[in-house]
């Protein structure tokens, strides 16, 4: 039985705002932070010892090649599941893997990973009437949120074992082509949140808000106004937190200014440096002369 | 009273545990957050997806796919933490339908991506969880029906069917945001 055409693979169907709000989740990837914090907290369960993994923290959060969820990498999965299942009959065969034994004598910690690689910090000097230069900071531009209030971990799940003390003792980043979103804080930062994190989210706050009045006034129609506050925007925040929305903002307004062939060449190179963005979509109807829907 | 507690494992299957926990976290951190667990509820809801998915190892079929049956497990552990956020008040009541609306309005959200996020979350907060698994699986995920039927272990029409469904809740939310949107904008120029 054949399945129906997915509504984001849907030529021209789906509506625009449909595809806009399907895609906002996609950059929504965790942090190490996150992988660190719940791997620590297998650790006790389980039974596993940081000396014992034999893998780095940038091995064990880095993607293995073409191992993408969803792709079709039914041969490795099914392979890496035989060995498991034979490790574990293995030491099961040997004595119990879970239930009985001596107390851990040293704490697992998550794997390390090198230090954070930069998350899309955005340009400095940035001008609202010209194309950006191309940059390579990823697209991910918004900061991971707080550590969801860090609530002292969970005991339910963890039957067997205290999460030992000293989990995580180790800095742990990003390195290239994690797919977790670069944290501001090293894995292991005691809370409560460090100053500089607390400022950060204070910004984006701020910034957030200033875009979405000049986004408010810029729909409505009151162009000097969404300008005004774009331009405050950019004196305010030279390295932005919501670069992408900015500019999308900064397009939309040439092109209602009636400065569509700048609009179409901003719209044009913000596609090429955020081809996967939300924003992506509506920016597209500002690459021609074309009215905008 | 002393707890049992396990010995530690070999290096071979810690590595083994590690290569599985790297590729599928993002995937099961993903698909709770769509499933309904609040962000602050992520980190523990993974740890018992992980617990699961390590001790049931040994009983899987080898020919199942393994992201298919880590979205069952996902699946159900999002389940058991709706229940029990129902009964402990965090949610204003389940619709005849199965359909749960927060007690708690969440944080505003940050800039016109934070808005978008919101109103994801709110259609998918429309679905009943059977519709919102499917949805969720077939339209963001990527799965396809067969693989989603494995992982619910119903039949692949019931899959379409669900989906369907979803796809009305999902497009009767987003039209009505279209329309708040332009009725606030005035649609002037």
């Amino acid at each position: 039985m054949k399945d129906p055409i997915r509504l984001l693979d849907l030529a021209g169907s789906a509506e625009d705002l449909e595809r806009e709000v399907l895609r906002c989740d996609e950059a929504m990837a965790p942090t190490e932070r996150d992988a660190a914090l719940v791997w620590g907290k297998l650790a006790g369960p389980l039974g596993l010892s940081s000396a014992l993994l034999g893998v780095t923290a940038a091995d064990a959060l880095r993607p293995a090649a073409g191992a993408a969820v969803g792709a079709k990498s039914v041969g490795t999965t099914a392979s890496m599941l035989a060995f498991l299942k034979g490790v574990i009959v293995g030491v099961v065969a040997c004595g119990a893997l879970w239930g009985g034994g001596r107390l851990l004598e040293q704490a697992s910690a998550p794997p390390t990973v090198s230090q954070p690689g930069s998350t899309a910090a955005g340009v400095s000097g940035r001008s609202p009437r010209a194309p950006q230069p191309p940059v390579t900071a990823t697209p991910r531009e918004t900061p991971p949120p707080p550590s969801a209030g860090s609530p002292a971990p969970s005991r339910r799940a963890v039957r067997e074992v205290e999460p030992p003390a000293n989990v995580a003792s180790t800095a742990s980043g990003l390195s290239a082509g994690v797919p977790f979103r670069s944290s501001t804080a090293q894995f292991g930062e005691a809370e409560p949140r460090s100053g500089a994190l607390v400022q950060r989210e204070s910004a984006l706050k701020e910034e957030a808000a200033l875009l979405s009045r000049a986004r408010q006034q810029l729909r409505a129609g009151h162009l000097a106004s969404a300008s005004q506050l774009l331009e405050e925007s950019r004196r305010r925040f030279a390295a932005p937190q919501l670069r992408q929305e900015y500019e999308a903002l900064t397009i939309e307004l040439l092109f209602r200014e009636g400065h569509e062939a700048a609009a179409a060449e901003r719209a044009k190179a913000f596609l090429n440096m955020f081809p996967g963005s939300p924003h992506a979509n509506r920016v597209k109807t500002f690459t021609s002369s074309s009215p905008a829907p | 009273m002393m707890r049992a507690v396990p010995r530690p494992v070999s290096p071979e299957l810690g590595a083994a545990y590690a290569e599985l926990y790297r590729q599928h976290f993002a995937f099961v951190w993903r698909s709770l957050r769509r499933l309904g667990l609040a962000e602050r509820e992520l980190p523990d809801g993974a740890q018992e997806v992980f617990l699961v998915v390590f001790r049931k190892l040994p009983e899987l079929d080898l020919a199942s796919r393994l992201t298919t049956w880590i979205y069952a497990v996902s699946l159900r552990v999002a389940s058991d933490w709706r229940r029990r956020a129902h009964q402990r008040h965090e949610l204003v009541g389940i619709d005849d339908e199965g359909s749960a609306q927060p007690m708690v309005e969440p944080p505003p959200p940050d800039g016109e991506l934070g808005e978008l996020r919101a109103l994801l979350r709110k259609a998918l907060d429309s679905m009943p969880l059977d519709q919102r698994a499917v949805f969720v699986a077939f339209e963001l995920e990527g799965l396809s029906g067969e693989e989603i039927a494995s992982a619910l272990k119903v039949p692949i029409p019931t899959v379409h069917s669900r989906l369907r469904l979803a796809r009305g809740r999902f497009r009767a939310v987003v039209a009505r945001e279209r329309g708040r949107a332009a009725r606030e904008s005035g649609g002037a120029r």
